[in-house]
């Protein structure tokens, strides 16, 4: 035997009008919506402009809202059909949403129900344009209704009433003005509040492709509030979707919030945190509006289908070509883009080669010829040698213009892969990682008369900092003001974190398995520059306690302008040797 | 420092997937927290970095710090809420099998440890169970794996620390290839295959560890089937499977093998290497298990060299890119006998050398 569900239709008016939206203020989208539909429903029988007004009768307690529209009306059965039925819709055909349609922007039947967020009582005045008389529905949000004939003539539309159930700030004519244009403000229909002359449509559309660049950001500072570097129109090849991209003046995270518009016919559905864009568009904020595109329920968002994917594809592909027509018609200024939004382009380069080659001309890396791009300081130096570690690259940037070379720093995101990927499509650019240990393997050695003259020094050194694991060298480089290096391989920190495992902890002996694997290959080097007057005085002094002391604490300050923490048994070593110079100093 | 700090995190964080350059950025940002002793940005940070870590196929990494985290959240308790930890305990336990000195004892003292943090949490035992599975397995201890298996269905479970549908069902099916007959375990890979559930992992992992047992069946035809839907999804996910490539090898496809063998060739090379790991894990017993298999199959077409761009530290590098087959294939074989040798200690069983015979028998 088949039963029906039974709907608790207070509470289901309570669901679909207090849950389904995000924000109160969206009822006047619904009715602004309703109204456009019948609008286009009568523009199908006669050649009429269409005309939607608000208007607000003050009362302390109880303000309304009222609004008008010269639509189609609504017959009696289509009231009992339509508004009484949830889920129905004048939109709706054989009980199936229709989505192909393009010329009604509401689909679910349900708009209406938003409007007891804020009124207890719908009143609806409506005259059919098929004829038979007028007639006022009214609908109370614990899902009854009333229906009656009206004796008096008016003309052809709708009048809705809504009487505020508590204050809120909506019925007040400038909140609701400025509602109202958010909502409708390029809408192909006259919107009015207050008085029928005072329109809030706006001047400019920017979904028209003749719209000049500059009226577009002058409504891009209005919307948005931000004076943008550029505006990019966007439209789709069906012109399904139309609209612009504003390219933003400041650098923005991957993971930022995007800000955008979106319309659906004109309306404005979506605002904030939408998908329209690819993920690497983070650089653009975009007004767009589309005719074709499925939305929610709620009509606050699109489902993620095909055509919302092959939307995006298309207008990342026109946001590329953008960059890539500045790069052929304004170079300077897409020099300007690319310092303000390095990170999104390296991104779409890594991953698209045509792009690449084009955009290698103007991306720049620090280095110490300057801020330059790859194929200029190739050309100066034959070479592209990089340092992948900020601090690496600090610490060799002497040593490398001593020697006359030049390094890229290349220790910013996406910098070693955009290298790794010019080693690829540019084979004779020789592109080359270099360390700290590679610069340490080509400086100078001591003489046999030196290395036998400081062996003890050296060897003293080793003894010392043998507990930490840390190898030391006497070796001759420039500059000579630059007193030693220090070097830590990756092994070697990976070791050091294993170390600071506690005693106690169930994985001490699992650490203590791989720190001995790994212990052979991990390297910690401080090499001593026998050029440097300092560290000749150091290895000539013949107080070992006080040599010991010094050298000790230059291992300490290597490790600390590298910054690498320090270590618990490391963390005496300051301590022991201060104490120790005063005592030698007390003593002598 | 702070300010560094932060550019660093800036930077890691520009990245949109837990790449090895992102790992990278984040080791250093995590030492600098160290150094400036910002416990609350060290445990942030450091979570962070067991993440990109084990996503971007630097597990050491994640291993290296994740004691540390433990100690840190315990004495800090004001900072970490519990739940992100023990979260994260569940990948890492599942790296250590994956490294044949860490010997069984020490694996079970870690579960036991990640166990006693679950039941302090409030945790039922039903995650446990099923991590005890996996890791059992992991060991080749198909006995055991079962039994937790069926325990953890057993378990009436809060869905907060369970892994996903779809990663689930994949360990079942997982363990019941090796326990059940093989059109049992096709039936209930089914609904994997056919992507009624998926993750990151799935269905690629379920495609890729169906391989070898439709291979050892002789079910070639299936096999070729689930090798080009392994194909169709593969880039979807970041992890490196073996097993089809032991399938383009046993279907005489040499050069697709070679194709997904190049994929990864960081494996074996010279200790001097900045790039070389002293870490031998199963990843390495996997790869020299193919490249063994494939330098055998080849050689048998008469074949005595082959090409192949190897990196340029790999120990037997040859800047023209060519190799002696037989070079390359007794190479391979005995890393893969040597890394086998010390699973097959650690787990005290032929689990892992029974792999290579396998290979041989298909």
């Amino acid at each position: 035997m088949k039963h029906n569900f039974q709907v608790d239709l207070s509470g289901m008016i309570d669901i679909l009008a207090n849950h389904l939206y995000s924000e109160d203020k969206v009822f006047v989208r619904e009715l602004i919506q309703n109204s456009i539909d019948a609008i286009q429903l009568r523009k199908k029988q006669s050649d009429i402009q269409g005309h939607i007004h608000f208007e607000i009768f003050e009362d302390a307690q109880h303000p309304l809202i009222y609004i008008e529209d010269n639509g189609q009306g609504l017959t009696e059965s289509e009231v009992h059909q339509f508004l009484a039925k949830i889920g129905s819709s004048l939109k709706r055909d054989n009980n199936k949403i229709d989505f192909d349609r393009n010329d009604y922007i509401g689909q679910f039947g349900i708009g209406i129900l938003s409007c007891f967020m804020v009124t207890d009582e719908i009143v609806l005045i409506t005259q059919s344009a098929k004829g038979g008389s007028a007639l006022e529905w009214r609908g109370k949000s614990d899902g009854t209704y009333t229906l009656k004939n009206i004796d008096q003539k008016i003309d052809v539309g709708t009048k809705v009433y809504l009487k505020a159930k508590e204050y809120s700030s909506f019925f007040e004519t400038e909140i609701l003005t400025e509602i109202v244009r958010f909502y409708g403000q390029f809408l192909p229909v006259t919107l009015s509040v207050g008085d029928k002359s005072q329109t809030v449509n706006a001047e400019i559309n920017p979904f028209k492709q003749q719209t000049s660049k500059e009226d577009l950001l002058r409504l891009g500072a209005t919307h948005f509030d931000i004076d943008f570097f550029d505006a990019v129109p966007l439209f789709n090849p069906d012109k399904s979707s139309a609209g612009v991209a504003y390219i933003l003046p400041y650098a923005i995270g991957i993971s930022a919030k995007r800000n955008h518009l979106i319309y659906l016919k004109n309306m404005l559905i979506a605002e904030s945190d939408t998908n329209i864009l690819p993920e690497w568009a983070v650089f653009a904020h975009c007004i767009i509006n589309n005719n074709t595109l499925k939305p929610t329920a709620s009509r606050e968002s699109f489902y993620e289908d095909d055509q919302l994917k092959e939307t995006k594809e298309y207008f990342g592909v026109q946001l590329k070509n953008y960059l890539i027509e500045l790069s052929k018609h304004s170079p300077e200024k897409l020099r300007k883009l690319i310092a303000i939004h390095h990170h999104p382009i390296k991104m779409i380069a890594i991953e698209n080669e045509d792009f690449f080659r084009m955009m290698i001309n103007f991306i720049e890396f620090p280095s110490t010829l300057g801020h330059i791009t790859l194929p200029s300081f190739f050309k100066a130096q034959n070479s592209l040698n990089f340092v992948q570690d900020v601090d690496e690259y600090r610490q060799l940037v002497p040593i490398a213009i001593a020697q006359n070379k030049h390094l890229i720093n290349a220790g910013y995101a996406y910098s070693v892969e955009l290298l790794e990927k010019a080693a690829i499509y540019f084979p004779e650019w020789s592109v080359l990682a270099i360390s700290a240990n590679d610069m340490i393997q080509i400086f100078d050695e001591l003489n046999l008369e030196e290395r036998d003259e400081f062996f003890d020094f050296v060897n003293l050194g080793n003894e010392l900092l043998l507990p930490y694991e840390c190898s030391f060298q006497l070796k001759k480089f420039a500059p000579i003001d630059m007193p030693c290096l220090f070097h830590f391989n990756n092994h070697m920190k990976m070791l050091r974190d294993m170390q600071k495992t506690d005693d106690e902890s169930p994985w001490k002996n699992i650490m203590d398995n791989l720190s001995s694997e790994i212990a052979p290959v991990a390297s910690a080097q401080l090499v001593l520059n026998f050029n440097n007057p300092m560290i000749q005085k150091l290895s000539r002094q013949k107080n070992v306690p006080l040599a010991k002391a010094l050298i000790k604490m230059l291992y300490i300050q290597a490790l600390m302008l590298g910054h690498h923490p320090i270590a618990k048994k490391e963390l005496t070593i300051i301590g022991d040797s201060m104490m120790q110079l005063i005592d030698l100093k007390t003593y002598a | 420092m702070k300010t560094e700090l932060d550019s660093l995190l800036k930077e890691a964080y520009e990245y949109n997937d837990e790449s090895p350059r992102k790992t990278e950025l984040l080791q250093k940002a995590y030492t600098l927290a160290q150094t400036i002793q910002d416990v609350e940005q060290q445990l942030n940070i450091g979570k962070d970095l067991v993440q990109a870590s084990q996503w971007s196929g630097n597990s050491p990494v994640a291993l290296s710090i994740f004691p540390q985290l433990l100690t840190l959240a315990d004495k800090n308790p004001q900072l970490e809420g519990n739940y992100s930890m023990l979260w994260e305990y569940k990948w890492v336990i599942t790296d250590l099998p994956d490294f044949p000195t860490i010997t069984k004892e020490q694996i079970f003292a870690a579960l036991k440890d990640m166990e006693n943090r679950y039941k302090k949490a409030g945790y039922s035992r039903k995650v446990i169970d099923h991590y005890y599975s996996i890791i059992y397995l992991q060991l080749g201890m198909i006995d055991q794996a079962k039994e937790f298996t069926l325990s953890a269905k057993k378990s009436k479970g809060d869905s907060y620390m369970q892994d996903c549908i779809a990663c689930v069902k994949l360990a079942n099916f997982k363990l019941s290839c090796h326990t059940e007959s093989l059109n049992n375990a096709l039936k209930i890979g089914q609904p994997l295959f056919d992507k009624k559930y998926s993750c990151s992992s799935v269905p690629v992992g379920a495609y890729a560890y169906i391989l070898p047992f439709l291979l050892n069946a002789g079910k070639m035809k299936y096999a070729k089937k689930i090798f080009e839907q392994y194909y169709e999804v593969m880039d979807q996910d970041s992890d490196f499977y073996h097993e089809p490539i032991l399938y383009c090898i046993k279907s005489k496809q040499f050069t697709k093998a070679l194709e997904l063998l190049g994929k990864d060739t960081s494996k074996f090379l010279e200790p001097s290497s900045s790039f070389y790991s002293p870490l031998k894990d199963i990843d390495c017993f996997q790869y020299a298990l193919s490249f063994w298999y494939l330098c055998d199959q080849i050689a048998c077409t008469g074949k005595t060299k082959i090409k192949f761009i190897f990196h340029e530290d790999f120990i037997l590098y040859n800047s023209k890119n060519r190799y002696v087959i037989k070079e390359l294939l007794d190479f391979f074989k005995t890393e893969t006998l040597a890394l086998a040798k010390s699973f097959d200690q650690r787990n005290e069983n032929n689990f892992i050398s029974n792999q290579i015979i396998e290979t041989f028998n298909y």
